[in-house]
C-alpha cells in the first residue's frame, strides 16, 4: 500500500523527536510517584491552571481532530454542538460528584459504589467502567492509525501497534504526575497547533471576507437540523452527547476525576472544571473543526486543489498537508494530533490500572507492600494499551470515528451514568435500585437494541429509521430512560436506606464528608496565606509546627489541616505537601516540618514555603 | 430560505430541556445547602453558574444570527455578551471582597 501523501525523511526526524522529547518529559516526573497515591492521584497538589490545561489535552483528545474535521466539512460549524453542550451539568458536578469524590477521599468511581450499596453493585461497576475506558482507549488508537495512515502508506493495525508500544512505555512507568505535565505542554501545543492550522487555512482560501462568503448559511450554523439526516442531527446528538456523553465524561471517567482529585483543593478543582468550559472548550471546537471548515472553503474557491477522493476521517491530514506548504509545519501539526492521542490514551490507561488495582486487585490480593501494588499498577497500565490495541478492529467497522464514537457514547454511559446521578441526588436509590438500573437498564437495552422499530422509535423525534444503523445517537435517550425507570421504580418499591448508610455519600449529607475527609469538624473561618522559612524538626509525626501568629493569620486551630507549598507559584504545586496543624511557638514566619514532608515535596532548602489552611 | 427546524427549534429545545436540567441541578445544590449562599466563595460561584448559562445562550443565538444575517441583532447580541463577560470579570472575578 503507498502512502497518499508523500513526506521525506526529514518529517519523521521531526515527528520522532517530538515523540522523544514527550518521553522524556514523562519520565522526568515519574520521579514524583513514591506510592500508588501518587501514581495515581498526584498526592492532590495541584493548582487550578496546571490542572485545566492538562484537561484540555485529555477532553480534545486525538479522535477528536479527526472526528469533528470529518463532521465540520460534511456539515459545517454545527460540528462544535458536542463541545458547547456541557454547562447544563456543571452545577451538579461543582457542588454534587466533585466534592463527593474528593472528601470521600475514594480511589475510583466503583469504590464509591460500594461505600454506597454493597460490593456486588462495586463488581457491576467496575465492567461497565472497564468497558467504557477500554472503547476509549481503542478510539484513541483507531484515530491514530487513520491519522497516519495516509502519510505512512502501512497497514492500518500495523501502525496502532506502534503507537500503542509508543504509548504505554512513558504511562507505564510515568504515572499521574507524568500525565499531568506531559498534558500541560500538550494542551498548549494543541491549541496553539489548531489556531495555526486555522489562520493558514483562511490565508490559503484568500483572506477571512473569502472564507467567510465561500459558505453557505446553512452550513454556518452552529446547531444541525433538528431531525434530519439520520447519521448527524441536533436531537440525537443532544441525547447521545449532550446528554450521555457529557455526563459520561464528567461523572464517570476515572480518567478525569483522578485529573480533579490531583487538585490542591476542591476549589481549585471547580476553578480548573469551569474555566474549562467556559473559557477553553470554545476555543477547544474551532481548534477541532476547523480544517473541516477550511477543507470545505478550499473546495469551493480552489476545487482543483482538492482531492474529491479525500475519505472523511482523512481531511484533517489532507487539509493540513494542503495549507502548511513546508513540511516543517505540517511535520507540527500531526506531532499535535499524536499529542492529543497520546493525552487521551494516558489518562485512561493510568485511570484503567487505578480501578484494576482498587477494585480488582487489592480486594482479592490483600496485605501487600504498597511497591508491590505499584508494581502491579505499573503492568496493569501496560495490558491496558494491548487490550485496547485490540479492541480497535471492533470499532474499525464504523463508516467514520464520529460514528463509532457515538454508538460508543449511546450503549456504554447510560447504566453508570444513571447510577451515579440517582446515587448522589435520591437519598431513597438504594441497593436493588442500584442493581436493576444496572442489570434491568442493560436487558431493556438489549432488547431495544434488538427490536428498535418497537422500543426506540416512540423517542425518535421524528428521526428517520436507517435500518443498516438504527437509531445511532437517540438510542441513548430510550436507554437513559430504561436505565432510570427500572431503577426508579424499584427504589420507589423498596426499603429507604438507613440514613447512616448514605452519610456523605450524596449531596444532602456533604458536610459529613467534609467531617471524614478532615477527621474532626470543619473549620470555615476564612484566613490567608502565609509565607514562612523551613526547618527540619526529628519526628515522624504528620504534623507540622507554624508560630501562634501565622496561625492566626491562617485563622488555623490545631488539628486542621494544612497545606504546604514551595512559593514559587509557576511551578503549581508540584513542590508541596498536605500536614496537620501542630502545637504552635513563638517564631513568627518559620515552620518545622519533618523530613517526610520534604521529601515527598522535593522541597529546595533556599525557597520559601508558602502555607494556606485547607480545612 | 432556512427553515425553524433548521435554524431556531434546535436552539429552543436545547435550552428548554437543558434549561430544565440546569436549573433543576442549580435547585438541588441551593436546596442541600452544598452551595451555602452564606460563604462568600459560593456567592461567587452562584455567580459564575448563571452567567455561564446565559453565556451559551448568547454564544449560539450571535452564530444563528451570524449566519442567517442580521446585522442589528448580531452586533445586540454582541454588546450583550460582552458586557456579560465583562461584569463577570469585574464584580465576580476582580474584586474578591466586594459585598455582590
Amino acid at each position: 500500500m503507498d502512502a497518499a501523501i508523500q513526506t521525506s525523511s526529514f518529517f519523521w526526524v521531526i515527528i520522532f523527536g517530538y515523540f522523544a522529547l514527550v518521553l522524556g518529559f514523562g519520565s522526568f516526573f515519574a520521579r514524583y510517584n513514591k506510592t500508588t497515591q501518587d501514581f495515581f492521584f498526584s498526592g492532590r497538589r495541584f493548582s487550578w491552571w496546571l490542572v485545566t490545561m492538562s484537561i484540555v489535552a485529555t477532553g480534545v483528545g486525538s479522535h477528536s481532530f479527526l472526528k469533528y474535521s470529518a463532521k465540520a466539512y460534511e456539515h459545517g460549524f454545527s460540528s462544535t454542538m458536542t463541545y458547547m453542550n456541557d454547562w447544563f451539568f456543571m452545577p451538579l458536578f461543582l457542588f454534587g460528584w466533585l466534592p463527593i469524590v474528593y472528601y470521600t477521599k475514594i480511589r475510583s468511581i466503583p469504590d464509591y459504589f460500594e461505600r454506597r450499596f454493597n460490593p456486588g453493585v462495586r463488581i457491576l461497576a467496575t465492567i461497565a467502567i472497564l468497558g467504557y475506558m477500554i472503547g476509549y482507549i481503542a478510539i484513541g488508537f483507531l484515530t491514530m492509525g487513520k491519522t497516519l495512515e495516509p502519510l505512512l502508506g502501512l497497514d492500518l493495525y500495523a501502525i496502532i501497534f506502534i503507537v500503542a508500544i509508543i504509548s504505554g512505555v512513558y504511562i507505564t512507568f510515568g504515572g499521574q504526575t507524568a500525565v499531568i505535565f506531559t498534558d500541560l505542554a500538550q494542551g498548549f501545543i494543541l491549541i496553539f497547533s489548531g489556531i495555526i492550522v486555522f489562520i493558514m487555512g483562511v490565508n490559503f482560501v484568500g483572506g477571512f471576507d473569502i472564507f467567510w462568503s465561500a459558505l453557505s448559511p446553512e452550513f454556518k450554523l452552529p446547531l444541525a437540523h433538528f431531525n434530519h439526516p439520520a447519521n448527524f442531527n441536533f436531537v440525537g446528538i443532544f441525547w447521545q452527547d449532550g446528554i450521555a456523553g457529557s455526563v459520561g465524561f464528567l461523572f464517570m471517567n476515572q480518567g478525569l476525576i483522578m485529573r480533579f482529585m490531583a487538585c490542591k483543593s476542591v476549589h481549585e478543582g471547580r476553578k480548573a472544571a469551569a474555566f474549562n468550559v467556559l473559557v477553553l472548550l470554545p476555543i477547544s471546537t474551532v481548534v477541532v473543526s476547523n480544517a473541516g471548515w477550511v477543507g470545505k472553503a478550499i473546495s469551493v474557491v480552489t476545487p482543483e486543489a482538492w482531492n474529491t477522493s479525500t475519505k472523511l476521517d482523512h481531511v484533517f491530514t489532507q487539509v493540513a498537508y494542503l495549507i502548511t506548504g513546508s513540511e516543517v509545519v505540517f511535520a507540527f501539526v500531526i506531532a499535535a494530533v499524536a499529542a492529543a492521542l497520546m493525552s487521551t490514551v494516558d489518562t485512561l490507561i493510568n485511570a484503567v490500572a487505578a480501578v484494576v488495582i482498587n477494585d480488582v486487585y487489592k480486594p482479592l490480593v490483600k496485605n501487600k507492600k504498597d511497591k508491590h501494588y505499584l508494581k502491579v499498577a505499573m503492568l496493569v497500565s501496560a495490558g491496558a494499551t494491548i487490550v485496547g490495541a485490540v479492541s480497535t478492529i471492533f470499532f474499525n467497522n464504523f463508516p467514520t470515528l464520529y460514528e463509532a464514537h457515538g454508538f460508543f457514547h449511546s450503549t456504554m454511559t447510560p447504566p453508570l451514568v444513571v447510577a451515579i446521578f440517582l446515587g448522589i441526588f435520591w437519598r431513597r436509590y438504594n441497593t436493588p435500585a442500584a442493581v436493576a438500573t444496572f442489570l434491568g437498564g442493560a436487558l431493556l437495552m438489549v432488547i431495544g437494541s434488538k427490536y428498535p422499530e418497537i422500543f426506540i422509535s416512540p423517542f425518535d423525534h421524528g428521526i428517520e429509521f436507517n435500518p443498516d444503523r438504527p437509531y445511532s445517537y437517540i438510542r441513548a435517550l430510550y436507554n437513559t430512560f430504561v436505565c432510570a425507570g427500572s431503577g426508579v421504580v424499584v427504589g420507589l418499591l423498596t426499603s429507604v436506606p438507613s440514613e447512616e448508610k448514605t452519610q456523605g455519600l450524596t449531596i444532602w449529607s456533604l458536610n459529613k464528608a467534609r467531617e471524614y475527609f478532615k477527621g474532626g469538624t470543619p473549620n470555615d473561618r476564612p484566613g490567608k496565606i502565609v509565607t514562612v522559612d523551613w526547618s527540619l524538626k526529628d519526628s515522624e509525626e504528620d504534623v507540622v509546627n507554624f508560630s501562634i501568629n501565622d496561625m492566626e493569620v491562617m485563622s488555623a486551630d490545631v488539628g486542621d489541616l494544612v497545606y504546604v507549598s514551595d512559593n514559587r507559584k509557576w511551578l503549581g504545586g508540584l513542590k508541596s505537601f498536605h500536614s496537620v496543624f501542630g502545637e504552635p511557638h513563638n517564631e513568627d514566619g518559620k515552620v518545622y516540618i519533618n523530613k517526610n514532608h520534604a521529601d515527598s515535596a522535593m522541597l529546595d532548602e533556599r525557597q520559601k514555603l508558602c502555607a494556606e489552611k485547607e480545612l | 430560505m432556512l427553515g425553524f427546524e433548521r435554524t431556531w427549534l434546535p436552539y429552543l429545545y436545547l435550552y428548554l430541556v437543558g434549561g430544565a436540567i440546569f436549573f433543576i441541578g442549580m435547585y438541588i445544590i441551593l436546596k442541600s445547602k452544598s452551595l451555602n449562599q452564606d460563604i462568600e466563595k459560593h456567592k461567587k460561584w452562584f455567580h459564575v453558574l448563571i452567567f455561564g448559562f446565559f453565556y451559551y445562550m448568547g454564544i449560539h443565538a450571535f452564530f444563528i444570527v451570524a449566519a442567517v444575517g442580521s446585522n442589528l441583532i448580531l452586533i445586540s447580541l454582541g454588546l450583550v455578551l460582552s458586557i456579560m463577560i465583562f461584569h463577570l470579570i469585574i464584580n465576580v472575578l476582580l474584586v474578591p471582597k466586594r459585598k455582590i
